[in-house]
């Protein structure tokens, strides 16, 4: 619905839609300090009765070219930042999205190879999840970011390290039966 | 010296802890005022000051206004004899930190230091242009075929768009580009008891879409308080300070060596300086104040009259 006037404060005395009770932050290119309001606003009437969830929290969201435009990882933290309050995460890293490919599929973990090009989501991921994890290098990870990880001494750069890695997932077809 | 202890101010207390002020500084939303009205007593409490020959200089974290549309606001609210030197705004105080960090002691030559892209409202974009510098224009392509852009500055901006986040990030590639914000508030309250999006939350959408941090120049930071220095030249042994915030006010008052002054008539409960009080956390203390009072005019009967 529109809101009324041009200011914060008119926007404070719209009607709240009575039935919200989530806030979710996804990838929203029309994100706007007026909406930003509006999500404030049904999470102050709610409480801990409103949930706050972000679809994700990438960064940014890269582009042909090498350029990227801000990802949803930005708009879930003003979200937080201004309620404060932290939201549940949808996406990767967290398991979320596993245990619901893992409840739907019957699926082993310890026989299950999680494949992706970014360490502090797919790859982070797949070890919290106790399964194999394999990094393809035609996305945004080098290798050597990889070993920077793995001769550091924190445990949480080593958590983002994958048990294998390949030039590509075409590079996977020669292991597969004619 | 050991943690404050939130004592209430009154009696003789208050008159020996005002009679050994030379200046007070005052944030002013919540403690001057609220929304349209002035507390009850304020006014009366400054003009009492100014009889009493003791400094009253104001420090906000609020970047919507210009000082000139401050000096006009004290004035319409009922305040006499309040000038736009004697208001530090965050806004005033971002476009000031600008001036030194783009244009430098002796200028910057042909160079001209570069442009400024500002997230917030026409009266913090006057506050820069009024310290000398140029603004980058929303919607412009990149890379801008003008002057580079060597700072993004985030202050109160409720015209914020995901477009404005995308530029910004495009300055910020650029890592002599500075990012500055005007204060860390994620909110403000309004008249109702609602609450908007402060500064904080835009500049947080900023920092993770650039992977940088901001510097940020208002409230608890100090360089507000080294701005008022430079005019004024106060000693901050005889200074207090007087604000409604914990985490912004008091927390300032303590990291500039002031001794600081809750009033209740705004964001922060008594009950909240108590809890961090009562906290095991060294960074706790920190934000209680070594007294309090339920609104400013408290203070009048401890000056003489």
């Amino acid at each position: 619905a529109a809101l009324p006037g041009p200011a914060p404060a008119d926007w404070a005395q719209a009607p709240l839609d009575p039935a919200v009770r989530a806030v979710l932050v996804g990838f929203d290119e029309h994100f706007s300090y007026a909406k930003l309001c509006q999500a404030l606003r049904y999470l102050l009437r709610g409480g801990p009765d409103c949930l706050l969830v972000g679809t994700n929290r990438d960064h940014r969201l890269p582009l042909e070219g090498g350029t990227a435009i801000p990802g949803t990882g930005c708009l879930v933290k003003a979200v937080e930042t201004a309620a404060q309050r932290e939201a549940f995460i949808v996406g990767k890293p967290n398991r979320y999205m596993f245990d619901c490919v893992a409840s739907e599929f019957d699926i082993d973990p310890a026989r299950t190879i999680m494949v992706g090009d970014r360490l502090d989501t797919d790859i982070l991921m797949g070890n919290s999840c106790g399964l194999t994890t394999l990094l393809t290098l035609t996305g945004v990870t080098t290798l050597d970011e990889v070993k920077g990880h793995q001769e550091s001494d924190c445990p949480t750069r080593q958590s983002l390290v994958p048990d294998y890695y390949v030039d590509s997932i075409a590079d996977l077809l020669p292991a597969l039966g004619d | 010296s050991g943690m404050a202890s939130c004592r209430r101010l009154s009696g003789a207390g208050l008159r020996e802890v005002l009679g050994s002020a030379e200046g007070l500084l005052f944030d002013c939303d919540g403690v001057l005022w609220a929304g349209e009205s002035a507390v009850p007593g304020a006014p009366e409490l400054l003009e009492r000051l100014r009889r009493s020959g003791k400094a009253a200089l104001f420090v906000s974290n609020n970047s919507r206004r210009s000082v000139a549309e401050l000096e006009r606001r004290f004035s319409r609210l009922g305040f006499r004899g309040v000038r736009a030197e004697h208001v530090f705004s965050s806004a005033l105080c971002s476009a000031l930190f600008l001036r030194q960090r783009l244009l430098g002691e002796a200028g910057n030559g042909d160079n001209g230091g570069g442009r400024v892209f500002v997230l917030g409202g026409e009266g913090l974009r006057g506050e820069v242009r009024g310290a000398g510098l140029r603004l980058a224009g929303e919607g412009e392509p990149l890379p801008g075929a003008g002057e580079p852009v060597r700072a993004v500055l985030v202050g109160y901006d409720d015209q914020f768009t995901f477009a404005k986040l995308a530029q910004a990030c495009g300055y910020l590639r650029d890592p002599q580009c500075l990012l500055v914000a005007t204060d860390p508030d994620p909110w403000h309250p309004l008249s109702d008891g609602q609450r908007t999006p402060g500064t904080g939350s835009l500049t947080a959408a900023v920092e993770t879409a650039s992977g940088r941090k901001a510097v940020v120049v208002g409230k608890p930071n100090t360089y507000m308080f080294d701005c008022i220095v430079e005019r004024f030249g106060v000693d901050p042994s005889r200074t207090l300070m007087v604000g409604d915030r914990l985490e912004t006010d008091i927390l300032f008052g303590k990291n500039c060596g002031l001794s600081t002054i809750l009033t209740l008539t705004g964001v922060s409960r008594l009950e909240e300086a108590q809890a961090y009080m009562a906290s095991d956390s060294a960074a706790a203390k920190d934000l209680v104040p070594n007294y309090y009072v339920d609104s400013i005019a408290d203070l009048i009967p401890g000056l003489d009259e």
